[in-house]
């Protein structure tokens, strides 16, 4: 990559050899108007906003997002032809289709109508044609609206580019043209994996999610950059919010882990949960929940937990604290309570001695998947395996997994006990990835640590925090003794991980549960304590990479529910320790 | 300084822009050095006066032939004539209508409403008849200042007036142009 | 190989069948038998022989005598008369204007010199008509850039419409890296009004496959691809035998002419996108994809089909190198004018005597055209307009019928020659009648990729159709011009861009008439329905 020089509106700005004009202009803070562009995708220069003249004696007009920048060109961005062409660009633009601002659901933050601002337009001065278009709200989590669409293509860009699925794409020609899904199936029934790429990237009120409409506009609400809670992939997300309530989460196009993409349980599963919230301590009277104060629950777990031994006390801890927390409550649990005895809520992990990151399994030739489901969580990775697969030939391997059915794209499809015909393949291969799941057995486990150290090694975690709470020293199996006082920091923990320790609960002669919701485990609980949620916690989580990643808290708890770290210091203080 | 004189009329419309134009609250009183507001929905004269006036005003699209008839009088009886609001801009939400055919809507405004019975299109020569589509002011009269918003702001409609009074045509942008 | 007396070729097209070609042929064939005849009278099917009314239409070789239009009752006399008994039937002759026996200009049969004289199916036909002979010489005579040299030196334009030099774009492919580079032939013709490439590919298809051998040897590729429109049903029949034909001679596959050279032709059908003539949209739907075009910069001959450096040019314009490499660069200058040389076919329609194909030297007037070749505008009416160059070419009135036909004269005079459609229209047509079966066109084809084009022409052929109904605005002149101005400044591809020529040329031309339907509402001619 070579330095090069341009004059733009007569001045002389620099950019690189493999750049386009546009790439130039942005490098350089001049602003020129787009709107098929979108950063991360292909630039495909259909809307014809972002034309610029060319050359000195022979003035050629095209558009610069898809015209490679060549040392010595003389480019004009902003002269008098080049705005009026665009005005009427978008004079026609909004007489295509039915553009009704005063019900839209974007209106104040749709680059159609910013750019309607921005070139002065106060009427339509073509008739308008009102055709009849349809809106499609089968999806539960999105809503396609095509009266709104200027068929830009950006959401079909993103589901191939980013999500590699493809279920969006054109159909008919001309001013039939429309964005169609799979074969002109609805949204619902089709293969859309809901990861929701396409509603971040729609420039118009066309897609959009159903949860945030009219709750605010963007100038209205906060922006608060944070990692996902819902597993170890660690997905920049950026939380939406507006008077202390969650609107929407975004991906994060900054983030070196996931470059923007998320899933559903990432992007919309949070905001669709209906829990019951503990806002205040709880205390069982007589078999019953009653509600307490916090002087009450403090005294009460200095009386009962304080005041067993060491060794009758165990501690668990939910993978979704943060690494703070959980450094803080092996604390408490070591020093001020005096035991050995604690360990995570879902259990131990696997590690395996090597390195990997996620980008590297789009450099990788051949990747190798053993026992990962991505049905349920890290959902991202298999977006990345597919798209190393299908946009750049990768091979793939999947071993006891269809990896969520990616199988029609494998070369080979085995069972554990085959792993042996895959050492061939990785001799002859020049990157490899190999990506395990949670509940690998002994011998895969031996056989992965075999290649360990060569490969771009991607061992997926059962929660978000799992390889921190492990490079923390959390990593037992909770025996099953009689624990008699059992102190759970389950936080906003789901039940499917609750579920597992139900059994020692009962056993226990005192339970205290700080958790977030009502859950399964609430029934054994003598003393709940309320905890944060995801969004109301700060800190810093380590993913499955290895990488520490800071969390933000993005809107405050309800009054009484305290930091949890707070509340362990207060209980030492309390028992009279002191824990920092 | 001789006042100018404004006259304003609602047609197919819901009077919000009516009611943003008094939104500009205490700067009407600043306002009325400079202005005379003849007739309107919301003053005692109903129709412009004979004599013309400087301003006209309409707010709200054309959606049957009295409105027109309206609209045309009003550009016959002003110099310069606005149009107020999405409605008299492009139809605004009224365009609505114009995805069905004239006699489906007839329909079921007059006989298919849940709470009617032995409904019944009503037809008199007294009645205006409803226009196949609904539009903005601009497909019977010549327009001159466009003022979108659904309803403008008050700013906007004070900027309008105070450009109008300076014998500007007002120019709407930033925080004054919007179509919401 | 049997060897008959007589050839008698009967016109099968759309027209013909219409007025019952395939009974005088099969009455043809019958009649043959019963008199014994069969053995010596091959009886040959082609699709136009440029013809439009007075169909259909029987061409007897030797005597090269042409009969039109032939009914079913009429055979009888032919077959007596004329075969058996060898007296022509005096009241059935008919001069087709391409193929006179007294040529009323210059006789410049470059690229149509073989249609309709010999048997497109055999061969044989076509080597003993100089055929391959080009290929010959260039594979084992010259060397690739020799052969560059003297199409360059030629002057050969694109004939498909945009004029581009050919042995430039060539050259271009030839440097570009890559591999490997494909050659390929656009027989997509989809321009309404134009059917010269389907005459030169059902009369004549080997010499588009010797053409694009000797394109692939002179800029080092192995592939071809000919792209023909899917309702081309006959040619698509006959290139696929043609292309057998070629291989079992040694003219196609590997060591042609027992050189190293290898070189395969592929076809692809097309599917009915009138933008898939477009080069870049060709590409694309080549590779399977949506047939819509490509931004350019890159253009074919650097990035063309998969990325590689690809040549693709008119059928037109690869029908003229054979003659070229054999003649040589000198000789095709002698044709045409300084700046433009060789011939141009053009099909001539509309108000006219004599319609159909006819192939004529660079820089012939229209006038000449419509005087000499077309015999004139039937009923002695006056002319009013031409649209040169298909649907998307400019209107041109009265003023400039003397305006000399080449590329460079007519873009100075503010006209497009385009792919050589002649539209003639007399004093009794509506220039907005015109206009909205033309808008309604590039409405119904745009791929609708771009902006402009998508919208903009879905708006003008709306604004067309009111006004052809009287519901006309103020506004819409205005309206028109923008728009069109605005579709030829910032359009994707060529289709937007032209598709703003007719109308803008109509406004410049005959905006009195426009404005009498748009103010008046009433319609000069009594055409539109207002």
């Amino acid at each position: 990559m070579a330095e090069i020089t341009l004059i733009i509106n007569g001045k002389k700005v620099k950019g690189e050899t493999e750049d386009t004009i546009l790439d130039v202009c942005e490098k350089n803070g001049i602003d020129v108007p787009t709107l098929c562009h979108f950063k991360g995708l292909t630039d495909v220069g259909a809307c014809r906003m972002c034309i610029v003249e060319i050359g000195e004696e022979r003035v050629a007009i095209n558009t610069a997002c898809t015209t490679q920048a060549l040392d010595g060109m003389v480019v004009k961005t902003d002269t008098e032809r080049l705005n009026n062409l665009r005005k009427i660009n978008i004079e026609l633009l909004l007489a295509e289709r039915n553009h009704f601002c005063m019900f839209c659901e974007m209106s104040g933050d749709c680059e159609l109508q910013d750019l309607a601002y921005r070139f002065k337009i106060d009427y339509i001065r073509y008739p308008l044609l009102f055709p009849k278009l349809p809106l499609d709200a089968s999806h539960k989590y999105i809503i396609i609206d095509h009266n709104r669409c200027i068929l830009c293509g950006r959401c079909i860009r993103a589901c191939d580019e980013l999500e590699a699925n493809h279920t969006l794409d054109f159909r008919e020609r001309g001013w039939q043209k429309m964005i169609n899904i799979d074969l002109n199936s609805t949204l619902r029934e089709s293969t859309c994996t809901s990861c929701g790429s396409c509603i971040q990237v729609c420039p118009t009120g066309a897609i959009f999610d159903k949860k945030s409409p009219y709750l605010g506009r963007s100038e209205e609400c906060e922006f608060t950059k944070t990692v996902c809670s819902e597993c170890s992939v660690g997905c920049g997300t950026e939380i939406v919010t507006r008077a202390n309530h969650i609107l929407r989460i975004n991906g994060n196009f900054d983030s070196d882990v996931s470059r923007g993409l998320l899933c559903d349980k990432g992007r919309f599963e949070p905001l669709y949960k209906e829990k019951k919230r503990y806002l205040k301590p709880m205390v069982r009277v007589n078999g019953e929940l009653k509600e307490s104060d916090w002087e009450e629950a403090t005294k009460i777990m200095v009386e009962k937990i304080g005041g067993m031994d060491g060794k009758d006390i165990a501690g668990l801890v939910s993978a979704r604290a943060t690494n703070e927390t959980i450094d803080l409550f092996k604390k408490l649990i070591n020093n001020v309570f005096c035991s050995e005895n604690i360990g995570m809520l879902h259990g131990p992990i696997t590690t395996i001695k090597g390195k990997g990151s996620l980008n590297k399994i789009l450099e990788s030739d051949l990747i190798i998947v053993v026992g990962a489901d991505f049905s349920k969580d890290h959902k991202v990775v298999r977006s990345l395996i597919k798209r190393a697969v299908v946009k750049n030939d990768s091979s793939l391997i999947l071993v006891n997994s269809n990896a969520n059915n990616l199988s029609s794209y494998a070369k080979l499809l085995l069972k554990k006990e085959e792993l042996e015909k895959v050492n061939e393949e990785i001799s002859m291969a020049n990157e490899v990835s190999i990506i395990f799941g949670y509940k690998i057995s002994g011998d895969v486990e031996k056989w992965i640590s075999k290649y360990g150290g060569e490969v771009n090694l991607i061992g997926l975690m059962p929660g978000t925090n799992s390889l921190g709470a492990y490079k923390l020293g959390i990593n037992r199996n909770f025996k099953p003794r009689k624990a008699r006082g059992l102190y759970i920091l389950a936080v906003d923990e789901d039940n499917d991980i609750l579920e597992n320790i139900i059994e020692e609960a009962k056993k226990s002669e005192f339970v205290v549960l700080q958790t977030s919701y009502e859950n399964v485990l609430s029934k054994e609980a003598d003393l709940i304590i309320p905890s944060m949620m995801w969004a109301e916690r700060s800190g810093n989580y380590t993913n499955m990479e290895g990488k520490t990643q800071e969390v933000n808290k993005s809107i405050t708890s309800p009054p009484e529910v305290k930091d949890d770290r707070e509340i362990m210091v207060s209980i030492a203080d309390k028992i009279g320790k002191f824990l920092s | 300084m001789t006042k100018i004189k404004i006259a304003t009329e609602w047609l197919e419309s819901c009077a919000g822009c009516h009611m943003s134009l008094l939104d500009i609250d205490e700067r009407i009183l600043e306002l009325l050095k400079y202005v005379e507001i003849t007739s309107s929905p919301l003053t005692d004269l109903k129709h412009p006066p004979e004599e013309g006036v400087d301003v006209g005003i309409l707010s709200g699209g054309i959606g049957n032939s009295d409105q027109e008839k309206k609209a045309k009088e009003m550009r016959k009886k002003c110099k310069i004539l606005v149009a107020l609001g999405d409605c008299a801009v492009f139809g605004g939400i009224c365009n609505l209508r114009n995805f069905f055919p004239k006699e489906e809507v007839l329909n079921r405004g007059f006989v298919e409403t849940e709470s009617t019975s032995k409904g019944k299109i009503p037809k008199s020569e007294v009645l205006g008849e409803l226009t196949d589509q609904v539009s903005g002011v601009n497909k019977v009269v010549k327009v001159d200042v466009y003022i979108p918003g659904c309803p403008p702001s008050a700013d906007s409609i004070y900027y309008a007036l105070t450009e109008l009074v300076n014998g500007r045509i007002p120019v709407l942008e930033g925080d004054l142009l919007h179509y919401d | 190989m049997a060897l008959y007396r007589a050839h008698v070729i009967v016109s099968i097209d759309s027209f013909s069948i219409l007025k019952g070609a395939i009974e005088v042929k099969d009455t043809l064939i019958d009649k043959l038998k019963k008199y014994k005849l069969d053995q010596e009278v091959k009886v040959l099917e082609m699709s136009t022989l440029g013809q439009i009314k007075d169909v259909p239409v029987i061409l007897i070789y030797p005597e090269k005598v042409v009969y039109a239009p032939v009914k079913v009752e009429d055979i009888d006399e032919i077959v007596e008369e004329h075969l058996l008994k060898g007296r022509v039937v005096k009241r059935l002759i008919k001069e087709l204007p391409w193929l006179p026996k007294k040529p009323k200009l210059e006789e410049a049969r470059i690229v149509l010199s073989n249609a309709g004289l010999i048997d497109p199916e055999l061969i044989e036909e076509y080597i003993a008509n100089d055929g391959y002979v080009a290929l010959g010489k260039v594979v084992k005579e010259m060397k690739p850039d020799e052969v560059l040299e003297v199409i360059e030196n030629s002057n050969l334009l694109g004939r498909g419409g945009a004029a581009f030099p050919t042995g430039l774009k060539w050259k271009f492919t030839r440097k570009a890296k890559g591999e490997p580079k494909y050659i390929i032939a656009n027989a997509d013709e989809s321009e309404p009004g134009t059917f010269k490439d389907r005459l030169i590919l059902e009369g004549d298809p080997h010499r588009i496959i010797e053409a694009m051998v000797i394109a692939g040897f002179a800029v080092g590729s192995h592939i071809g691809y000919i792209y023909i429109r899917g309702e081309y049903a006959l040619v698509i029949e006959r290139i696929k035998n043609a292309i057998n034909q070629a291989h079992n001679m040694g003219f196609l596959g590997e060591n042609i002419f027992g050189s190293d050279f290898n070189f395969e032709i592929k076809i692809h059908k097309g599917a009915g996108a009138y933008v898939c003539g477009e080069e870049t949209a060709l590409i694309e739907s080549i590779e399977g994809k949506r047939g819509e075009p490509r931004t350019r910069p890159p253009y074919p001959p650097t990035y063309g089909l998969w990325g590689k450096p690809t040549v693709v040019n008119n059928v037109e314009t690869f029908a003229n190198v054979p003659p070229i490499i054999r003649n040589g660069p000198d000789w095709f200058k002698r044709f045409g004018t300084e700046r433009c040389s060789g011939t141009k076919v053009y099909t001539i329609l509309g108000n006219i005597n004599n319609k159909g194909l006819i192939e004529v030297p660079m820089g012939i007037s229209l006038r000449d055209v419509i005087n000499i070749y077309g015999d004139g505008i039937p009923g002695d009416k006056k002319f009013k307009l031409a649209q040169t160059g298909g649907t998307s070419g400019s209107i041109i009135p009265e003023s400039m019928l003397d305006v000399p036909m080449d590329y460079a004269s007519m873009m100075e005079a503010g006209a497009a020659l385009g792919s050589g459609a002649l539209l003639i229209c007399d004093e009794t047509n509506c220039i907005v009648d015109l206009l909205k079966p033309l808008t309604h066109f590039f409405n119904y084809e745009s791929c609708g990729k771009c902006v402009p084009c998508r919208v903009g022409t879905t708006k003008i052929y709306k604004i067309i159709e009111r006004i052809s109904r009287g519901g006309g605005l103020n506004t819409d002149i205005s309206m028109l011009e923008d728009i069109s101005k605005t579709m030829a400044a910032t359009s994707l591809c060529g289709l937007g861009q032209a598709a703003a020529v007719p109308v803008l040329s109509a406004i410049k031309h005959f905006r009195g008439e426009i404005e009498t339907h748009i103010f008046d509402k009433i319609c000069p001619l009594g055409v539109c329905k207002i």
